[in-house]
């Protein structure tokens, strides 16, 4: 099979994994307990692109602002639209990155690291092995985190409870919607 | 912006298979082989690709060996691109076969003709048309074996692992989904089947 071929045929996977996220962190404080790692909390921040293709033809809903909830996106979410951008804030200990992923690749839009020590300004390698663990550290985290989703997407525990649980939270995005219009 | 300063978008590569262990003595001639070149005016070349020095995409000669950083190398990927723009070519062409007919005392030219006047036209634009020049951040995390590019251009993310490929004989996959999936599982029985039965969940919107 083509890259290409592949990109497509998961894609689905990349879209359920970003709204899986969304999910998770809307429940409770949004904290997540991540083996080796620890405490780590990871929220949609302020942007989410869904979109919905039928007979070839695709629509695509952009949301933005500062509504934590982002009721217009919870609601195209529930009309059946597919994530496939957001951009989500993580902080784990002390640090803080906030970055936009994409779905068919899950690659990364403008990721912010964590400011370095002020030291380190002047010294170009010091900047360098300071950002890349930085940013290694987040790829460690997002990782364990895809593999948890990974395994849980595969196990009776999904049909069983976090489907049903992940289904009722996307029809409750409609329900909000309506009663905002009202 | 990029990997040095400020927010960075990238992408991410695994290396398939490890380095040589002489990976110091065989990669800098590797490099500088397939340096940055600028594109030759005289040739109808329309791309040219190549390594720079990551924090200076005019340097191509790396006279140091900078690029390695305690267990990474840090590259640029420099891509120029000269293009004639559809346009251009469209009214140059017109031009350039409506002078050949008369010349040639022609009503008419043939397709053939008039593709190779077209041709011609395009050549001696391409020529007068100045490069566009992008360069591309490259980490590569050598032990870990795993590559960030700071690009998130399906198509620069292609001409990297061309490139890459090319000058250090390694395939640099591209970490996606599915790719994500076999890492993970491994050699682990029945594992991959048991995710190719994946279907995206059903949900009926309300």
């Amino acid at each position: 099979m083509e890259l290409a071929e592949h990109i497509s045929r998961w894609r689905f996977l990349g879209q359920e994994f970003l709204t899986w996220v969304w999910f998770r962190s809307d429940q409770g404080d949004g904290s997540l307990e991540l083996e080796g790692l620890g405490q780590v909390e990871i929220w949609l921040e302020n942007q989410v692109t869904l979109e919905s293709e039928e007979e070839d033809r695709i629509e695509r809903v952009s949301c933005s602002g500062q509504n934590p909830g982002l009721r217009e996106a919870r609601f195209a979410l529930a009309q059946g639209k597919k994530v496939t951008k957001a951009r989500f804030r993580m902080s784990l200990g002390e640090d803080e990155w906030s970055f936009g992923w994409e779905a068919g690749r899950l690659s990364f839009q403008s990721m912010r690291l964590p400011a370095g020590p002020a030291e380190l300004k002047e010294d170009p390698d010091g900047v360098f092995f300071e950002r890349l663990k930085l940013l290694e550290r987040a790829l460690e985290v997002l990782d364990a985190l895809f593999s948890m989703f990974l395994s849980l997407r595969v196990s009776p525990a999904w049909e069983k409870e976090e489907f049903p649980a992940l289904a009722e939270w996307i029809r409750q995005g409609a329900f909000f919607s309506k009663e905002a219009q009202r | 912006m990029g990997f040095m300063k400020g927010a960075v978008s990238f992408s991410r590569f695994v290396v398939d298979g490890g380095i040589p262990p002489n990976y110091k003595e065989d990669f800098p001639g590797r490099i500088r082989r397939f340096g940055f070149r600028e594109l030759d005016e005289h040739s109808d070349q329309e791309r040219s690709v190549g390594w720079v020095e990551m924090m200076d995409p005019l340097d191509s000669e790396f006279q140091g060996e900078g690029f390695f950083k305690e267990g990474y190398m840090a590259l640029g990927l420099r891509v120029d691109t000269r293009v004639v723009p559809a346009k251009v070519l469209r009214q140059h062409s017109l031009l350039a076969q409506r002078e050949a007919a008369k010349r040639e005392g022609l009503k008419f030219l043939t397709k053939e003709r008039r593709e190779e006047i077209t041709e011609q036209v395009r050549w001696k634009l391409l020529r007068r048309t100045i490069p566009k020049s992008f360069s591309y951040e490259v980490v590569w995390n050598l032990k870990a074996g795993s590559i960030l590019l700071a690009s998130v251009q399906p198509a620069v993310c292609d001409l990297f692992a061309q490139h890459f490929q090319k000058t250090f004989g390694l395939k640099a996959v591209p970490l996606h989904p599915y790719e994500m999936i076999l890492r993970q599982i491994g050699e682990k029985q029945g594992a991959l089947e048991e995710l190719s039965r994946l279907r995206a969940w059903e949900f009926q919107g309300e």
